[in-house]
């Protein structure tokens, strides 16, 4: 390509951001802190390999595909109606499903939306833009950008930016949503930088079930070409219990850079599950604050990866106070060149006493190319405290291997049956039957393809 | 039904069998006993394909076939089933699907119709009687935190399952409290038939009161140092091992 005096992608960003400011239909709290964003993202630049945290994540794949920025422009109604319903037709969805949001590349589809609740106990507020209803928030919603800060991390400051059509799903206290929530992100696979950005309040003593989930248009020929740069920060009250589905399933071009920050108050209980899918790159970016005695986070992860796919999990679980608990299994399986990286960093504060924490990373690898980079930490500062962590890189193990053959099953099935049983207990942990067969049939269709594509594979 | 000819065989780069020669045949059942070390366990892996061991000699001919030549899979669904002395805890995957699964791997290859659910588990639960199963060990994984009993159950629950012409028990009696011993005896026996061949090895006598075979030979250094009736089994428990010599 061009050689030196090429633009970088960072700078084809920068200089696209007033067009975008200009033509985005904005809040003026939004406005102000994307200019802020900006300068924070022009400070910082795209995250490169000499970054410890960013060492084992190929980025460079983006200065190839050069994602343009947004244009700003909200597209009209009846096309993101059109987009949005064909990937509903096209998508397996549970078979029960509450309230739902849409979401075609970050803009909010309202008419494909509903959120069914009794005087308002549960509510979907658009940031700004697309509703044009009494509806939207016009003043920044407390919690916007507390968990997540611009001058840190340069993903957040282009999100906080290029952010369109986010919003606010707020759980009033002591509700109890019996169906689970589900907000789909589709990506048009138009190319572009799209920006999803979630608010989430469970309010104290509420219960719920959030599903966020990734997926690409309807098209044949769509791979959900482009990259999602999402945000969401959850804020969990006092004595709330929420579980919490993140669902990458893209296709094969696309690029996802999420991060999810929570924040935990006393007493309330938080699950959270990620599935990586699909996607040509897929970065999790996970942030667990337990901010007050009693609180506890379950943190659960699968990622299956086959073909060139890169698959990272980055996981910060900050006690910062005493009596939390955290709990994390993160399992993957690759297949052929297929990449995968595991950072966790626990974090002890000093006098966070009391504290109880396991972590464990297990890794399949199919085939003798797939890699694995797995890291787990513990950073701890109190003395009172019950930690382990661990992982293991593994294959299939041969004595399971030989047992089930020398019953009558073929090789492949052998090999399939084992693999299905090392993710199992992931899928397992969901609450609620039509959930979790909707994600175990999501899981067997990416496992077959892992299973598939590596059969044959040198030993 | 199984002819073995001069077999010598290796586990990783070690000789263990040392030229065996043994034949049994439809509707007998023979035992073979012999001290920790042996070849016993060996010698059942080579017959049912297990990677990591190799035949440097002789041959084995099962209903006629060249038994070594079959992958594992293949062995299993013509017949040969082996009772595993360590049987193997895979998490995650349930018995009783895998029961199913292997029940209608076989079947389909005897040319039968496949066993729905509802099939299956009347025909299981027949089988579970048999052998005194509780029946939550079915929704559980296969043999993760059973008992040594348990599992012994579920190996034998297999065979009954399968239908296997020829019937491996690798010390399926060690370990076993005295009910249990009963429990997969009557199992075993309840399999005896003109048309089946089984090979029991143990290393006590014990097991031989209940499955009273029709032959019993003696293994010492990989190789057979004594054929002979049933009393064999029980001179050995009297004399012990120490009389027999080794073959080298
Ligand atoms: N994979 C192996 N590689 C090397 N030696 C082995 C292997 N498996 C078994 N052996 C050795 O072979 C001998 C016979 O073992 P085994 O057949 O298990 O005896 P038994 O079942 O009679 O107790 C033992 O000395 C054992 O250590
Ligand atoms: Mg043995």
């Amino acid at each position: 390509m061009k050689g030196a005096g090429k633009t970088s992608l960072a700078e084809t960003w920068i200089h696209a951001f007033p067009a975008f400011a200009e033509t985005v239909n904005d809040a003026p709290w939004q406005r102000a802190l994307r200019e802020e964003a900006l300068a924070c993202f022009s400070e910082l630049g795209l995250p490169h390999t000499k970054l410890e945290a960013w060492r084992s994540t190929p980025l460079g794949v983006l200065e190839r595909l050069m994602p343009p920025a947004p244009s700003g422009r909200v597209p009209d109604p009846e096309s993101l109606l059109a987009t949005g319903r064909a990937a509903l037709a096209q998508h397996p969805l549970p078979e029960a499903i509450g309230s739902r949001g849409v979401f075609v590349d970050g803009h909010y589809c309202p008419a494909l939306s509903s959120f069914e609740s009794e005087a308002s106990r549960l509510q979907f507020l658009p940031f700004s833009e697309s509703a044009k209803s009494d509806q939207a928030i016009s003043t920044r919603p407390p919690g916007f950008g507390e968990l997540a800060s611009p001058k840190q991390d340069a993903f957040t400051a282009l999100n906080t930016a290029f952010a369109q059509g986010g919003g606010l799903l707020e759980i009033a206290p002591n509700h109890f949503e019996q169906k689970p929530i589900h907000l789909m992100f589709i990506a048009s696979g138009s190319g572009e930088l799209v920006c999803p950005r979630l608010l989430v309040r469970a309010g104290e003593g509420s219960r719920a079930t959030v599903v966020m989930d990734f997926l690409s248009g309807a098209e044949e020929s769509n791979h959900g070409k482009g990259l999602v740069n999402e945000l969401s920060e959850i804020f969990v009250e006092e004595n709330a219990t929420l579980e919490c589905i993140v669902i990458e399933r893209e296709g094969i071009e696309g690029l996802h850079i999420g991060n999810l920050q929570t924040h935990q108050k006393r007493d309330s209980r938080l699950h959270l599950h990620t599935f990586s899918l699909g996607g040509g790159l897929v970065r999790n970016e996970l942030g667990a604050r337990l901010a007050d005695t009693g609180a506890e986070v379950h943190m659960r992860g699968l990622y299956l990866g086959s073909g060139n796919q890169h698959m990272d999990n980055h996981t910060l679980v900050d006690h910062a106070m005493p009596h939390t608990t955290s709990r994390q299994i993160y399992k993957g399986v690759l297949g052929e060149n297929a990449r995968g990286v595991f950072r966790g960093l626990v974090h002890v504060r000093p006098d966070a006493q009391k504290i109880d924490s396991s972590q464990s990373n297990m890794n399949l690898l199919l085939s003798d190319k797939a890699r694995i980079d797995t890291r787990p930490q513990l950073e701890i500062h109190a003395d009172d405290v019950k930690c382990s962590h661990g992982s293991t890189i593994g294959k299939l193990d041969e004595e399971a291997l030989f047992y089930l053959r020398s019953r009558g099953l073929s090789e492949p099935d052998a090999r399939a049956l084992l693999t299905e049983g090392f993710v199992a207990e992931i899928c397992d942990a969901l609450e609620g039957d039509s959930l979790r067969s909707f994600a175990q049939a999501l899981v067997m269709d990416a496992l077959a393809s892992c299973i598939g594509n590596s059969a044959g594979a040198p030993e | 039904m199984l002819e073995i000819k001069n077999l010598h065989a290796n586990a990783g780069d070690t000789p263990i069998i040392k030229g065996i020669d043994l034949n049994i045949g439809a509707g007998e059942v023979h035992a073979i006993m012999g001290p920790n070390g042996s070849g016993k366990s060996t010698l059942s892996n080579v017959l049912a394909g297990r990677p990591g061991y190799s035949v440097t000699r002789g041959e084995v001919l099962y209903a006629g076939q060249n038994l070594l030549d079959m992958p594992t899979e293949i062995r299993a669904r013509e017949g040969v089933f082996l009772a595993f002395q360590y049987p193997v805890e895979i998490p995650g995957v349930g018995n009783s699907y895998f029961l199913k699964t292997s029940v209608n791997a076989v079947r389909t290859h005897r040319g039968e119709d496949e066993l729905d659910a509802m099939d299956f588990l009347s025909i299981c639960e027949e089988k579970m009687k048999l052998v005194e199963m509780p029946s939550d060990l079915m929704s559980r994984s296969i043999n993760e935190g059973f008992s040594g009993g348990e599992k012994k159950r579920n190996e034998i629950l297999q065979m009954l399952l399968l239908e296997p012409k020829l019937c491996i028990l690798d010390e399926t009696d060690s370990g076993l409290d005295i009910d249990a011993l009963r429990v997969v005896a009557e199992g075993v026996n309840a399999m005896r038939s003109p048309d089946r061949a089984m090979l029991v090895i143990t290393h006590y006598q014990r097991l031989l009161d209940y499955i009273v075979p029709d032959r019993v030979h003696v293994l010492s250094g990989g190789q057979i140092v004594r054929s002979g009736g049933k009393e064999l089994a029980g001179e050995l428990e009297a004399k012990g091992y120490g009389w027999i010599g080794n073959p080298e």
